[in-house]
């Protein structure tokens, strides 16, 4: 008996002495040859499915019947980006300074809140509805409309954001064919129901039918405002992609779905 | 007669709990660790004032991919990235794509790391699975945060990233669904000139007054 309790012992001591040891032995291994460039060990390895981190179906097929139009339109809105709005969002840029960019984009997306409200009570994300609820009510008294994200800096009340879109999806609805809007940019058959309903909640879009010249100034405002920033993860991505359309509909995809398991909630 | 037998079971627990507290090197977190310490290196390379003298660019470039290089595994990333067709490739092939591709990130990607100035990275936490972590981390600029978590396996006692997910967007997931949509057209030569033609191209951009 006295030796039956005392194995199991001297086999964790083992064990947590290996565990010091090893790891630093092999430390020093590796060190020595990651000197002279890359390490080429497993290149002989073939190619195995294992990965436990990977998205269960691994890669989903491409829905793209559209896809001739889409690059059509795809071509558009890069040229669109690189004639007009890099030139006009530069100068912007310049001309505005930085805290005041921030402020405009805060207040937008202040603004929002509706949207985000009624997709979280529709997924039945009730705390998220009294976050976004919550920050709604402080950004737009103490936060001045908006300006100062007052909640999420003092408060630690982070944004939820939800929209139709994935509200559908929650729902179990799959994004279905793909479709690059002109002006708009990438979306889904289901994101574009989605962005159609969320229209009617969206207190812009109010403006917009009142004074039509109105809503679209502060559609433009609002999206000029964040397309330095925006700007710059489109060329991030067109210079490192050897098929940037399909490197734009996959990441579209990819992004879409960590929102909608709420991997990401902003 | 049992519950002696139970006894033992809870002391080898206790025991095991004891010792994995008193030794960080058996905590689950490591793959974490990792990853922090090659995060504070570049950035103790970023805020070297004398590094960063235009005319030592090339070193701390150089400094920069050394950590790189020994905390990513870009031979699993183009496993991963090429996918089933990897299998088809001989030695020399599969050598000549790995080179190509990860010149590719590191063309594309250096410039990202050399632009951080201000921003901090925080860690968030850990999955771990075996020899396999998800490493959840975050980039906070300003009042911004930018998700970015890294599929990391243990090789040969050493944690190494095979696959970056920035806001939910998987770089390999992305870059396989571009290869093989390159690869059904053109086939793997098809792919190679591709790659090369992109190379030579962000050579050419840096050299101009682009950037």
């Amino acid at each position: 008996m006295e030796r039956h309790r005392m194995r199991p012992l001297a086999v964790a001591v083992l064990l947590a002495a290996a565990a010091l040891v090893l790891p630093a032995g092999f430390c020093l291994a590796a060190d020595g040859d990651a000197g002279n460039g890359m390490d080429m060990s497993g290149i002989d390895m073939d190619y195995v499915e294992d990965d436990p981190f990977a998205p269960e179906g691994g890669a989903a097929a491409v829905n793209d019947p559209l896809e001739p139009l889409n690059r059509i339109f795809f071509a558009f809105n890069d040229r669109l980006y690189f004639w007009v709005v890099r030139p006009v969002s530069r100068g912007y840029d310049f001309v505005v300074p930085d805290t005041v960019r921030k402020g405009i984009r805060n207040i937008f997306f202040n603004i929002g809140a509706p949207v985000r409200l009624v997709n979280n009570l529709l997924q039945g994300e009730v705390k998220g509805a009294g976050v976004v609820f919550g920050r709604f009510l402080i950004n737009s008294t103490v936060g001045l409309a908006g300006f100062f994200d007052v909640a999420g800096s003092s408060l630690g009340l982070k944004p939820r954001r939800e929209d139709l879109g994935q509200t559908l999806g929650r729902y179990g609805i799959g994004g279905g064919p793909y479709i690059c809007w002109p002006i708009l940019g990438p979306s889904s058959l289901r994101d574009s129901i989605g962005l159609a309903g969320d229209y009617f909640l969206d207190p812009i879009s109010y403006l917009g039918r009142e004074d039509f010249l109105a809503g679209v100034s502060a559609y433009s405002l609002k999206k000029i405002n964040v397309a330095g920033e925006e700007g710059r993860v489109y060329e991030d991505m067109k210079r490192s992609s050897l098929d940037p359309y399909v490197a734009m509909r996959d990441a579209y995809r990819q992004f879409r779905e960590s929102r909608i398991k709420n991997e990401i909630r902003h | 007669m049992r519950f002696p037998c139970k006894m033992k079971y809870v002391i080898v627990a206790v025991a095991l709990a004891v010792f994995m507290s008193a030794f960080p090197a058996a905590a689950a977190s490591d793959a974490t660790r990792a990853m922090d310490e090659t995060v504070q290196k570049i950035f103790s390379l970023l805020s070297d004032k004398a590094l960063a003298a235009p005319e030592r660019r090339e070193e701390r470039r150089r400094l920069i991919m050394a950590e790189v290089d020994r905390r990513f595994d870009f031979v699993e990333m183009s496993m991963r990235a090429l996918g089933r067709p990897w299998r088809g490739l001989n030695r020399e092939q599969r050598i000549e794509f790995v080179r190509l591709f990860s010149e590719l990130l590191k063309k594309t990607y250096i410039r990202r790391i050399e632009a951080y100035s201000d921003e901090k990275v925080e860690f968030r936490k850990e999955n771990r699975d075996g020899k396999r972590a998800m490493v959840y981390s975050a980039i906070i600029r300003g009042d911004q945060e930018i998700p970015i978590n890294y599929a990391m396996k243990l090789k040969k006692g050493r944690w190494r990233v095979y696959d970056v997910v920035i806001e939910g967007v998987s770089l390999v997931r992305n870059y396989r669904t571009e290869f093989s949509r390159v690869l059904r057209k053109e086939k793997y030569a098809g792919l190679v000139s591709r790659l090369r033609r992109k190379i030579e191209e962000l050579a050419a951009k840096e050299g101009g007054a682009d950037g």
